[in-house]
């Protein structure tokens, strides 16, 4: 019997994980580089005022996609059993310090503050890159995202993505920080070999459940195959790995169009991999007797 | 305390979807929202084939995964253990929908009329129905069956019950050993739908032949 994957969550949920992971780790990735000295100064505003950007975007996207935005008002309302709850909370912090380091930043002020406001903001940008995986996972009936594993893909996902978009953006805007961009470019390849294992990990530990087994081969060789092939395999780890390797031991790490190219591919790829994991979410069956039954228009 | 309950025999539905009808008719729900659906399956080749359908409601969990999951507290649980939704809290974030074993959370963001080609204004039953659902539920939020709450504080059956003409459905008090559905769950192997997801649902099925 064919199994259906969840139609309701689709490209606007995807965008806004995406978004939200790629504005918190671009953020991190410049409070960081905060604490890295003057030659890092340049990458870390970079880093944290496209990052906050971004992530307001992304609650733009979350909110348009609501059936009753109006609502959303009561969303912290049950953080002690709902993810969403626990993540406005967490996303709202996060907001509000990293809000104040971005103001600061913008208009150079802020002196002995900046590194503590930096170290809430880099605690709670963990959590907002950490919480989209544990709100899909905490869906049982989902066994392909009820998998322990998706947070640690979402996470190196997010840093992933938050690397290369500082790198692309810093090509633009810092383009002499040739080391610094170097040292983020070497982080980078590391971080996309680590989220090849991760996601061979959290696929094979899909098949455990006939429905995880049927989300893995709409994902390997179905409906999402060639999402997920070309666009995220492909187009974001393994071409924008080859380019940085390229880059960085065949010409010194000097080629800013190849951080470019990277980046644009690379972002573009993490964004369909939160689609097909979304996209890939069949639902469980139910089971009266010995007759198993495909729940429709979920 | 009252635990409502129903309990589906499957050995009686043939699924002629009276439940469905009049479920619609009752809750005026518009197209793309089923509370009571009925789903088939198949086993066995010719000649030794068998067709079985499965009737669902709200399962109406004692221990609800779609409340859990709900950010906004707008899914509640009253004190009959049937599971409601607030339509002045609930901001449509579908996140129930995932959570549901069941399939029974189910959202519509705009009104369909049934006759599309129809030129002027709605026809009067559809303006009607369309009033009624605003009134009580609304688009844009996750709806789900109440197992006809209003019908039972009038001390009625739920309509799908009413209209069941095999007598398949029955509705009661889980809470009360010696109610209808107490007993027959007990005689015949009353079963709930996968029981894996430890959400202790009120429906109990009572196995096919």
């Amino acid at each position: 019997m064919k199994m259906k994957a969840q139609t309701k969550w689709g490209w606007d949920h995807a965008i806004y994980l995406f978004l939200g992971g790629l504005g918190a780790a671009t953020y991190v990735i410049g409070a960081l580089a905060g604490y890295a000295g003057e030659a890092w100064l340049g990458i870390s505003k970079v880093g944290i005022i496209s990052g906050v950007i971004i992530l307001a975007i992304g609650y733009v996207v979350l909110l348009v996609g609501l059936g009753r935005p109006m609502n959303a008002i009561h969303a912290m309302k049950c953080p002690g059993t709902s993810w969403i709850s626990r993540g406005v909370i967490i996303v709202l912090l996060f907001v509000i310090f990293a809000g104040i380091h971005w103001l600061l930043t913008v208009f150079n002020a802020g002196g002995g503050l900046l590194p503590i406001l930096g170290f809430i903001g880099i605690v709670m940008g963990f959590g907002v890159m950490l919480y989209t995986g544990f709100l899909l996972a905490a869906n049982r009936p989902i066994a392909f995202w009820a998998n322990p594993l998706l947070p640690i893909v979402f996470l190196a996902s997010a840093l992933y993505s938050g690397l290369l978009a500082t790198l692309l953006l810093s090509s633009i805007f810092v383009p002499d920080a040739v080391e610094q961009m170097k040292f983020l470019a070497v982080h980078s390849t590391g971080l996309a070999v680590f989220l090849i294992l991760a996601m061979a990990l959290y696929i094979w530990g899909t098949h455990r459940t006939p429905e995880g087994r049927a989300a893995a081969e709409m994902l390997m060789s179905g409906q999402f195959s060639g999402m997920f092939w070309v666009g995220v395999f492909l187009m974001g780890l393994f071409v924008p790995l080859v380019l940085e390797l390229i880059n960085l031991y065949g010409m010194g790490g000097t080629a800013i169009g190849m951080h470019i190219l990277a980046g644009i591919l690379g972002l573009i790829g993490m964004l369909l991999l939160r689609q097909v994991i979304l996209g890939c979410g069949v639902m469980a069956r139910l089971q009266a007797a010995r007759f198993e039954y495909v729940l429709p228009h979920i | 305390m009252t635990r409502h309950g129903f309990v589906i025999d499957l050995k009686r539905c043939y699924g002629c979807y009276s439940c469905s009808v009049a479920c619609k008719a009752a809750n005026h729900t518009p197209q793309g929202v089923d509370w009571a659906k009925c789903v088939s399956a198949e086993i066995g080749t010719y000649p030794s084939a068998l067709r079985q359908m499965l009737p669902l409601v709200c399962q109406q969990c004692a221990e609800p995964a779609c409340m859990d999951v709900c950010p906004t507290g707008a899914t509640q649980q009253d004190e009959n253990g049937i599971v409601t939704v607030d339509p002045d809290l609930c901001m449509g974030c579908k996140t129930c929908m995932m959570a549901c074993p069941y399939g029974a959370r189910q959202t519509v963001s705009t009104f369909e009329t049934y006759f599309p080609d129809a030129e002027g204004e709605l026809d009067p039953y559809e303006a009607y129905c369309l009033e009624q659902w605003e009134l009580k539920n609304g688009f844009g939020l996750a709806t789900k069956c109440d197992y006809c709450k209003d019908r039972i504080a009038d001390g009625k059956d739920p309509a799908c019950v009413e209209a069941c003409p095999a007598k398949a459905r029955t509705f009661g008090d889980l809470d009360d050993p010696e109610s209808e559905i107490s007993i027959l769950i007990r005689r015949n192997a009353g079963f709930q739908l996968n029981p894996e997801f430890g959400t202790d649902p009120s429906c109990y099925y009572l196995p096919p032949r």
